[in-house]
Parts: C-alpha cells; sequence; structure tokens
C-alpha cells in the first residue's frame, strides 16, 4: 500500500516537470501545478500522516479552520496579482465612467462571497453540532 | 447533555490519538500556515511582476529539484516504513528505516546547498540584489527555501535522537510515529515549494 502511494506521487511529480514544456500561461500553469499538488498532499495526509485511519473529529478540528485562513489569504492578493499591473489597473478603474465603477465595486463584492460563504457554513455546522 | 454523556465518558482522548501527536497535529496545523503565508507572497510578487526572473534551466536547475523532490519522496516511505517496523516490535528494523530517512534528508540538504551556492556565486543573486532588478526575488526565494531547509535540518535532527533511543530499548512506537508526523509535513510542504517555485520559473 504505500509503496503503490510513494508510485502514484512520483508519477504526478513528473506530470508536473513534464508540462513545463508546453509553455502554459503563469496562471493557467499555477493552476494545474495547485491541482496536482493538493491531490499529492491529499495522499500525503491520508497514507502516510494515517489521517485516513484516524477518526475523523481530528481531521475536522485540523483543516476546516486551516484552510479558510488560506482562502482569505489567497482571495485577498491572487486575483489582484494575476491580472497583473497593480498600479496601472488602479489607474484605469481611478478614471472609469461611474456605472463600470460601480460594476468594478460588485465584483470585489462577488469576490467576498465565497470566502463569507464558507465561513458561515462553518460557524453553522459548528452550531449544529454543538451539542453532539 | 446526556447524550453527550454517553458518547464519551470523560477519559481518553476525543480524537483517539495520543497527546504527543495530537501536539504535533496542532503544531503542524500552525506551521502550514507560516508555509502558505510565504508561499503566497511568493507566488504574488512572482505573478505581480510581469519581468520576474527565470533562473533555473532545465538542466541542471530543474533535475537538481526534481532529484530532491524523488529523495524527500522516498525519505517519506522509509519512515513510514519505520513507524510500520517499530509498532510490529523490530526495534533494528526502526533504527535501520530511520538511518535511511535521514540519509535521504541528508541528500537533499547536499543538492540543495550546492544550488543556493551556485545562485550564490555564479549567478550574484543576495537578500537584496540580482542581476535581474527583481530585488524581491532573492528574499522571497531565500526565505522560503531556507526556512524549509531549516526545517529539513531539524528534522535530521530529530530522528536522529529518535533512533538513538529507539536502538537504546528508549521510546515507543508513539515517539517514533509523532516524529514521522513531522517529517512526512516537510516533505509535504516541499510537493508545493517545487511547482510554485522551481516549474514556475523554468528557463527555457
Amino acid at each position: 500500500m504505500l509503496t503503490r502511494v510513494w508510485v502514484i506521487l512520483i508519477a504526478l511529480t513528473a506530470i508536473e516537470v513534464v508540462f513545463v514544456i508546453p509553455h502554459l500561461s503563469p496562471v493557467a500553469f499555477l493552476t494545474l501545478l495547485l491541482v496536482l499538488s493538493v491531490g499529492k498532499s491529499v495522499l500525503i495526509l491520508a497514507y502516510f500522516m494515517h489521517l485516513k485511519f484516524e477518526r475523523r473529529t481530528l481531521s475536522l478540528a485540523l483543516f476546516p479552520l486551516l484552510i479558510t485562513f488560506i482562502l482569505v489569504l489567497l482571495l485577498g492578493v491572487l486575483p489582484d496579482a494575476a491580472y497583473g499591473q497593480c498600479s496601472q489597473c488602479f489607474r484605469t478603474a481611478a478614471a472609469q465612467q461611474e456605472a463600470s465603477r460601480d460594476a468594478m465595486n460588485s465584483g470585489i463584492l462577488a469576490l467576498l462571497a465565497p470566502v463569507v460563504t464558507l465561513f458561515a457554513g462553518f460557524c453553522y455546522l459548528a452550531w449544529r453540532r454543538r451539542d453532539s | 447533555m446526556e447524550q453527550r454523556e454517553a458518547l464519551w465518558h470523560g477519559g481518553g482522548s476525543p480524537f483517539a490519538v495520543g497527546a504527543k501527536q495530537f501536539g504535533m497535529w496542532l503544531f503542524v496545523a500552525s506551521d502550514a500556515l507560516t508555509f502558505a503565508t510565504l508561499l503566497i507572497v511568493y507566488t504574488y510578487s512572482r505573478l505581480a511582476n510581469s519581468n520576474w526572473p527565470a533562473p533555473f534551466p532545465l538542466s541542471p536547475s530543474i533535475l537538481q529539484a526534481s532529484l530532491m523532490t524523488l529523495a524527500l519522496l522516498t525519505s517519506s516511505l522509509t519512515m513510514a516504513l519505520a513507524v510500520q517496523r517499530m509498532k510490529a516490535g523490530d526495534r533494528s528494523g526502526t533504527v535501520r528505516m530511520i538511518a535511511a530517512t535521514m540519509a535521504l534528508g541528508v541528500a537533499f540538504i547536499a543538492i540543495h546547498t550546492a544550488e543556493w551556492m551556485h545562485l550564490i556565486r555564479v549567478e550574484r543573486v543576495t537578500l537584496t540584489s540580482n542581476p535581474w532588478n527583481q530585488p524581491l526575488f532573492g528574499a522571497t526565494f531565500f526565505g522560503l527555501t531556507g526556512l524549509h531547509m531549516a526545517h529539513v535540518t531539524g528534522g535530521i535532527l530529530y530522528l536522529a535522537v529518535i533512533a538513538v533511543g529507539v536502538g537504546r530499548d528508549r521510546f515507543r512506537a508513539e515517539d517514533v510515529e509523532t516524529s514521522g508526523l513531522y517529517w512526512h509535513f516537510v516533505d509535504l510542504v516541499w510537493m508545493f515549494i517545487f511547482p510554485m517555485v522551481y516549474l514556475m520559473s523554468v528557463k527555457l
């Protein structure tokens, strides 16, 4: 079992390295790499770190908060960077008509929605299970 | 209230792992946030600067980094095998497997140091300056990989203490498993550093 997981991990790493060659755009390549890396981490956590065979309360105590914090960090920072040239974008935004400025503001609110939903979801789950 | 008492009588741990392992899990979770912050800082700088340097040619840099990844993945396998041996009561087998894990860790550090030295001596990258005029590169690269290398070094020392103790009939399976959690975590972090730092900045 452990050896099989090790072989899969190496195969996933090889896929990551091979995808250097087609020269994808940075954002597309990063997305691909992140998906594969998260998959590898899940394998390491489940089998090497034995989490799959522990009681689920352990995972529930550790990961929801950790993932929420990382998502908050990511959502705060990456959309801005991925579309590049922050200062230029800022100046363009400031020079927009009122209508498109409003559109941009609602876009920012839309990006906030997943974070708030996740956070509210965790709060709700915790509240519902307060006695179990 | 009654139901809660029926489920858990206050004895043992609700997580069904020992206190040492649970402590290590908490440390791992908080350390994961530290690394996540550094990775996000690096990736932010990488994506926000369109002329971010790409100092890693396929050979030798990416080849070396792939070898380092292979070393760490294999060391995770030997560490998991060490935990298995310890649970089976085979102490000398455990020591051998931990020794193999440590050797692979040393190999990782050796290749990594060679690569750092190349960047510092040949490419002239420092914390505050580099030939590509992108000072953030040195600070974020050395900060992130340096913190990881410090973790690997600490892990090798930790494993040495455990191996010597196991050889002298001290420590139980739980202690080996706790050190294994730490080691696997260091491996897991590298699974993010390798693609996000090296593969994202390949010189083709």
